[in-house]
């Protein structure tokens, strides 16, 4: 860099990222108050990323998937190995093989039920390679990307080698049914109402008093850092026979208070618009 | 011994998968080198991936066969895959005695599904000491007197390990397939090679100083019956020859593998390790270097290889991040549209 001379003196200005780090909180609201009333990322407030989902990019495993969204990065892999029904031991109630039998068992219509000798267990690994905003939505899609991809070998009790044997071909394994798909939105509620001394108004009669608050769908590491209301919920289609639709499957909320029944009604309608940019990811990528 | 922060399944061992045979295919040949003995595999490497940390690299080494569409569930053909994040320089914890150095640490970690045996989630010693290898690596090249009372991490993430040598039998029926037949663990070799190469990207994009940037590079002794080979060798009935970044699959027999850590512009080497049998090579007639010298020269020439790699991956990203910088700097007064 050429040094300037101190004559040549220009007005103090700093490029945008500097704003950014000394007044998060002024830089982000200068962007939602601006004209077109955009994020810092360019995006509008109800506007989610749309994830990026590669599958079976890992060898060792019978189902992976890579998940990037914005700065978020998580690899999921899954192995299927077999669990002997003689090795376990000290089983808690939950993992006795009488329950785990009824929890997971065969189909009703197999009325002569075989003998189970060995369980397929599966070893779930999450890593967040790369971690920037709420990781609960991506390290979820992440999982169901991977249980997708899973695919279990056929397996069978080999009374000569008192082994569980699988074949090896790929037309002879089978994948997991999964109930339903469950996804996960998260957004934050960016509020400047009492934010006296936090904010540089743009207003000339002082900030605080026209305090308004944006939800913002799907939120960045930075856009994180100044929100202190943040909802995560979890949507899937409505499985049973009452009808067509949506329902919630989990609804979470930490920090502040402004987020009442109506607007909550608006994020749980964002997260089901939500639900369906993430479903054509997913199911795009298999 | 009892972990408790993770979910831990049902206790008792789980076994991986035992396959038959399958009868109507014809049995698989084991994937062989196709690549010239003095070639390395291909390699990806990507500064940047992780903008949390202040450096971070991946790096991939193409699989050694070409996938084809394969019917089968065990696929034998996987590639490298490493992620390294450097975090630091930051101060030491006060509980920390002063130094007037750069501390480093390295860890190596293999994710639980980076191999054929599942991993656990703890370190374990071939984990530490491949740790001790990167950190021994590295500390030759940090100018590490210019940051004293800090500390820089190097985590070093395998997602995908090179598999162990024909140690497994392909498709074979029967319980085969544990880490059997002599000396195993070459794969080993190749991480480290891989790692050290991985690190000096990650430690480099963290923009820490350096005297050089280090490069991995693997030379092996093998012995191929079938290779059609044009050198004397040494002993006539077993032609051995060194190759440059062996795949332990791609070789039936692996005699030794000399791994070495190389500053191209400093002509110096930070780390070697050797394993194996190096008696008997084709070494030039009436030379006086010994078996060992033959081999590192053919390591030192793999790592110039993979150097090339990692200075032109270091210059694209350098040259992204001029370009970015390069609109902030002429800045007239505050943006408010800004730029993702």
């Amino acid at each position: 860099m050429a040094k300037q001379p101190i004559s040549a003196a220009q007005p103090l200005s700093f490029p945008p990222s500097h704003f950014a780090k000394l007044a998060p909180r002024s830089y982000l609201h200068a962007h939602l108050s601006s004209s077109n009333g955009r994020r810092p990322s360019g995006r509008l407030p109800h506007e989610a990323r749309k994830p990026q989902i590669n599958t079976g990019s890992l060898t060792h495993c019978h189902g992976s998937a890579v998940v990037r969204a914005g700065d978020n990065a998580v690899v999921c892999g899954i192995r299927a190995e077999i669990l002997n029904a003689s090795d376990i031991v000290d089983c808690t109630p939950a993992t006795k093989p009488e329950e785990l039998e009824q929890r997971y068992g065969t189909d009703e219509e197999d009325s002569q039920r075989p003998e189970i000798k060995a369980y397929y267990t599966l070893h779930i690994t999450l890593l967040v390679l790369s971690l920037s905003g709420p990781p609960f939505p991506t390290i979820w899609t992440a999982l169901l990307s991977a249980l997708r991809n899973t695919r279990l070998p056929k397996a069978w009790w080999d009374a000569d080698r008192q082994s569980v044997i699988c074949s090896p071909l790929i037309s002879d394994s089978k994948p997991l049914r999964l109930n339903g798909l469950p996804i996960a939105m998260s957004c934050g509620v960016f509020n400047t109402e009492k934010d006296g001394a936090g904010l540089v108004s743009q207003n000339a009669d002082g900030g605080g008093k026209d305090g308004k608050k944006w939800i913002l769908c799907d939120t960045d590491g930075f856009e994180e850092g100044c929100c202190e209301e943040e909802i995560t919920v979890v949507v899937r289609e409505r499985q049973a026979a009452s009808g067509r639709g949506m329902e919630i499957v989990r609804i979470e909320k930490c920090g502040g208070g402004v987020v009442g029944r109506e607007e909550m009604r608006e994020v749980v309608m964002l997260a089901e618009e939500r639900w369906k940019v993430v479903k054509e990811a997913v199911e795009g990528s298999a | 011994m009892a972990d408790r922060r993770r979910i831990n399944p049902p206790s008792g061992p789980t076994i991986t998968p035992i396959f038959l045979a399958s009868p109507s295919d014809p049995p698989t040949q084991p994937p062989h080198r196709t690549r010239p003995p003095h070639e390395i595999r291909k390699i990806f490497l990507k500064t940047g991936l992780t903008p949390s940390a202040s450096g971070s690299a991946y790096l991939e080494l193409e699989p050694s066969s070409s996938p084809k569409p394969t019917t089968c569930v065990d696929r034998s053909t996987s590639a490298l895959k490493l992620t390294c994040t450097v975090h630091g320089p930051r101060p030491l914890p006060r509980s920390v005695p002063f130094s007037p150095h750069l501390l480093l640490t390295a860890h190596v970690k293999f994710a639980p599904f980076a191999s054929k045996h599942r991993r656990g989630y703890v370190r374990d010693t071939s984990e530490r000491d491949l740790s001790v290898h990167v950190e021994t690596a590295l500390r030759g090249l940090l100018i590490s007197e210019r940051w004293p009372k800090s500390g820089v991490d190097v985590v070093i993430t395998i997602l995908e390990a090179e598999d162990d040598g024909p140690a497994f039998t392909e498709g074979g029926s029967g319980g085969a397939g544990d880490g059997a037949g002599g000396l195993s663990g070459w794969g080993m070799m190749s991480v480290l090679s891989g790692c050290m190469t991985v690190a000096s990207a990650a430690i480099a994009d963290a923009g820490i100083d350096c005297s050089d940037l280090v490069s991995g590079g693997v030379a092996a002794v093998v012995r191929q019956p079938s290779f059609p080979h044009t050198q004397t060798g040494a002993s006539k009935a077993s032609p051995k020859e060194i190759v440059l970044d062996p795949c332990p699959s791609e070789h039936a027999d692996i005699l030794a593998v000399c791994v070495v850590g190389y500053l191209r512009s400093r002509d110096q080497i930070t780390e070697i390790w050797t394993r194996g049998d190096m008696e008997g090579l084709p070494g030039e007639e009436g030379s006086e270097q010994s078996n060992f010298e033959v081999l590192l020269d053919q390591a030192v020439e793999a790592a110039v290889s993979s150097r090339l790699v990692l200075d032109a991956a270091l210059k694209e990203a350098t040259e992204y991040k001029l370009q970015k910088m390069a609109p902030a700097l002429p800045s007239s007064g505050e943006k408010v549209k800004g730029s993702d």
